[in-house]
C-alpha cells in the first residue's frame, strides 16, 4: 500500500491554536507523525524581563487563558522562594481554592470538547451546562470568570468574604449531586468507551522517558503530581493522593477517568479549605511600593512549582538587585506533553485523530483545513470533513455493537 | 480529606544523599552544591554546578536515584557566557518525597557547545531545540536538528539572546 503525508494544521482541528501535525498513513492508518511549532511564539519571557515581578503577575495571566491562575501562582511562588517571602496561611488556602476552582472548570471544559470530538455533542451541552456553575464561582470571588487578577507575590488580593463561603460551599454541593450524570455517561455510555479504550495510548515506559506530566502521565500509571510530591499552600495540611488508574493502560479512556475523579478530588480539596481556613492577613507585604522596593534590591534564584489542570507547570526566575528579573522562564504543561503524542498516534486511525491530539488537553489549537498530499495531488480536507470523519466512525461502531 | 499525617514513616531520600554521592563521583569537578529548603512542609531543592562536559555523566548518576523527571533547562544569559539550568526531580510518587535538582553548567559564548541528553532522556529534545533556537547553544548529537519554534528557513540572531539585539520597543 502506497503512504500519504497528511498535513493537519498549522490551525488544528481540536483547539484555537496553531501547531502542525505532518502524519505518515497507509490507507487509514498513522504510521508516524512530525510535530511543528512555533507559529505564535509569543517572546512573552522576553517581555517580562523588561517589566517588574508585579507586573509579570498580570503578563504570566495572559499565558493561557485557561490557566491564568496556575502561571501567576508559579511565578509567585518562584520570587518567593527567591526571596525567602512566607506567605499568610490564609493566603496559602484562597490560593488552593482558586487553584482547584481552575481545575474544575477545566476538566469540564475538556469533557465537553472531548465529548464534541465524538461526535457526541449531546454530553458537550451538558457538561459545558454544568461548568457554568464554577464560572460564576470564579466571577463572584475574583471578578472575573478567568484572567482573575486575584495573586499576588506574598499572598493574594481579595480576600473570601463569609457570602463568598457560603456560595463556594453550595457550588460544592451541586458538584457533589450533577457529576454523577456526567461520570454515567463517560465511564458507562458504550460509543465513548469504543471510541477511547485501546486508543491513543502512552506506556508507563514512555510516559516516563518523555517526562509527560499531569493526568497525561498520571493515566499511564505514574503517580506524579506536584500537589503530592513536594505539597505547597493548603495542600501541605491535607492528605491529597496521585489520582492513578488501579490498571492503567494508558490509552484515553484513562485519561478521561483520571480527570474526572480529580474532578471530585477539587470538590473535596475545596470543602476541606473551607472547613479549616484560618482567620488573618492575605498578604505578606500590603504595600505593593514597599514591595517592588525590596524585590528591587534582592538577589537570588527561584522555583515555583504548581500542579496546574494540565500538568506540572513550573517558572524559574533570577533577580539581581535590578527593577526587572534577570531571567525569567516559563514552562507549560503541554511544553512536555507534545513528544508524547508520537507514540499515541501510532497505528491510530485519522478518524482518531481529534480525540488523540485533545486527550492531552493540549493549550493548542483549532484546525481550519487538513491537506492530503499523493504525488503531487492534493486533496484538502477541512475541520468539518475530519470532525464528520470521526461522527461516522462512531455511527460505523454503534452499528456493529 | 483527611488531614496530613504529622508523622512520615520509613527514611526518605534526602538531597544531602544526592550530593554526597555527586562528591564522590566528580569530586572537585563539582564545582558548586548547595541545598534549599522550601515549602510548608520543609522540601529540598539542590543546586549543584558542573564543567559542561560532565552533563551527560552527571545526568547519569542522577539515574542512580530512580527515574529522574525531567521539567525544562533554563538559560541565564550573561555578557560572557550562557548558564544553562538543568531542572529535574527525583524521590516522586511518595507524599513530600520528591527532590528538585537543579544541574548548571557554563557555556562560554566564545563556545555555545553542549553534547545533548536525549540519549537518557528523549523528552528534554523540545528543551534542547529552544535552546539552540532562542539562545544559540549548539547541541551536539540532538537526534533531530530541525528549529521547532523558528521557521525552518530562519536565519538571523537567536530569538530572545540579549545580546546585539535590538529591541523594537527601545527603538524611537
Amino acid at each position: 500500500m502506497s503512504e500519504f503525508t497528511l498535513p493537519v494544521g498549522p490551525v488544528h482541528p481540536a483547539f484555537k491554536e496553531p501547531i502542525q501535525f505532518k502524519f505518515k498513513i497507509e490507507g487509514e492508518k498513522i504510521k508516524s507523525v512530525d510535530i511543528d511549532m512555533g507559529y505564535n511564539h509569543r517572546g512573552i519571557e522576553r517581555a517580562g524581563m523588561k517589566r517588574n515581578p508585579v507586573q509579570i503577575i498580570y503578563l504570566s495571566e495572559r499565558i493561557c487563558g485557561i490557566c491564568s491562575f496556575s502561571h501567576p501562582f508559579s511565578f509567585s511562588r518562584a520570587v518567593e522562594n527567591a526571596v525567602g517571602i512566607e506567605v499568610p496561611e490564609r493566603a496559602h488556602y484562597i490560593r488552593t481554592i482558586i487553584a482547584e476552582l481552575e481545575r474544575l472548570h477545566s476538566h469540564l471544559l475538556w469533557a465537553g470538547v472531548a465529548a464534541h470530538e465524538i461526535g457526541f455533542d449531546t454530553v458537550l451541552y451538558l457538561v459545558w451546562k454544568n461548568r457554568e456553575k464554577v464560572m460564576d464561582i470564579c466571577e463572584s470571588i475574583t471578578g472575573n470568570r478567568v484572567h482573575y487578577g486575584v495573586m499576588m507575590i506574598g499572598g493574594v488580593r481579595r480576600d473570601l468574604t463569609e457570602e463568598h463561603c457560603q456560595k463556594l460551599s453550595k457550588a460544592m454541593e451541586y458538584y457533589n449531586e450533577t457529576l454523577t450524570a456526567i461520570e454515567d455517561v463517560f465511564l458507562n455510555e458504550k460509543t465513548i468507551k469504543m471510541r477511547t479504550q485501546g486508543i491513543g495510548i502512552l506506556s508507563k515506559k514512555d510516559a516516563l522517558a518523555l517526562s509527560a506530566v499531569g493526568p497525561t502521565v498520571r493515566a499511564s500509571g505514574v503517580p506524579k503530581d506536584v500537589r503530592v510530591d513536594q505539597p505547597y499552600a493548603a495542600y501541605a495540611d491535607m492528605d491529597v493522593k496521585p489520582i492513578v488508574p488501579e490498571k492503567a493502560n494508558g490509552d484515553i479512556f484513562d485519561r478521561v477517568w483520571c480527570r474526572l475523579v480529580e474532578v471530585r478530588q477539587s470538590i473535596q480539596i475545596i470543602d476541606f479549605c473551607l472547613q479549616n481556613i484560618p482567620k488573618g492577613d492575605t498578604l505578606a507585604e500590603k504595600n505593593i511600593v514597599k514591595l517592588l522596593a525590596d524585590l528591587s534590591q534582592a538577589e537570588g534564584e527561584g522555583i515555583g512549582r504548581h500542579e496546574a489542570p494540565r500538568g506540572e507547570c513550573t517558572h524559574y526566575v533570577v533577580l539581581n538587585k535590578q527593577p526587572n528579573p534577570f531571567t525569567w522562564k516559563a514552562r507549560a504543561p503541554t511544553y512536555n506533553n507534545v513528544l508524547p503524542w508520537v507514540p499515541m498516534f501510532k497505528d491510530a486511525e485519522i478518524a482518531d485523530i481529534p480525540i488523540i491530539s485533545a486527550s492531552i488537553d493540549p493549550c493548542i489549537a483549532c484546525a481550519d483545513r487538513v491537506t492530503i498530499v499523493e504525488n503531487n495531488k492534493t486533496k484538502t480536507l477541512n475541520k468539518i470533513d475530519l470532525h464528520k470523519k470521526s461522527i461516522e466512525k462512531s455511527k460505523r461502531l454503534k452499528k456493529c455493537q | 480529606m483527611d488531614k496530613i499525617r504529622k508523622t512520615q514513616g520509613g527514611e526518605k531520600m534526602k538531597g544531602t544523599d544526592i550530593v554526597s554521592s555527586f562528591k564522590k563521583k566528580f569530586g572537585k569537578k563539582l564545582l558548586e552544591s548547595k541545598i534549599e529548603q522550601n515549602g510548608k512542609i520543609k522540601y529540598d531543592v539542590v543546586w549543584m554546578k558542573i564543567p559542561k562536559k560532565e552533563i551527560v555523566p552527571a545526568i547519569q548518576q542522577l539515574f542512580t536515584f530512580g527515574t529522574p523527571h525531567f521539567a525544562v533547562i533554563s538559560a541565564n544569559d550573561y555578557p560572557d557566557k550562557i548558564e544553562l539550568v538543568y531542572e529535574l526531580s527525583v524521590g516522586w510518587g511518595e507524599k513530600a518525597g520528591e527532590i528538585l535538582v537543579n544541574i548548571k553548567t557554563d557555556l562560554a559564548k566564545k563556545d555555545l557547545k553542549i553534547h545533548s541528553i536525549c540519549e537518557l532522556i528523549p523528552g528534554a529534545l523540545i528543551s534542547e531545540k529552544e535552546k539552540q533556537e532562542l539562545f544559540g547553544v549548539k547541541i551536539v548529537n540532538i537526534p533531530d536538528n530541525r528549529n521547532f519554534f523558528l521557521p525552518q528557513d530562519f536565519k538571523g540572531h537567536p530569538g530572545i539572546k540579549k545580546d546585539k539585539r535590538v529591541d523594537m520597543l527601545e527603538v524611537e
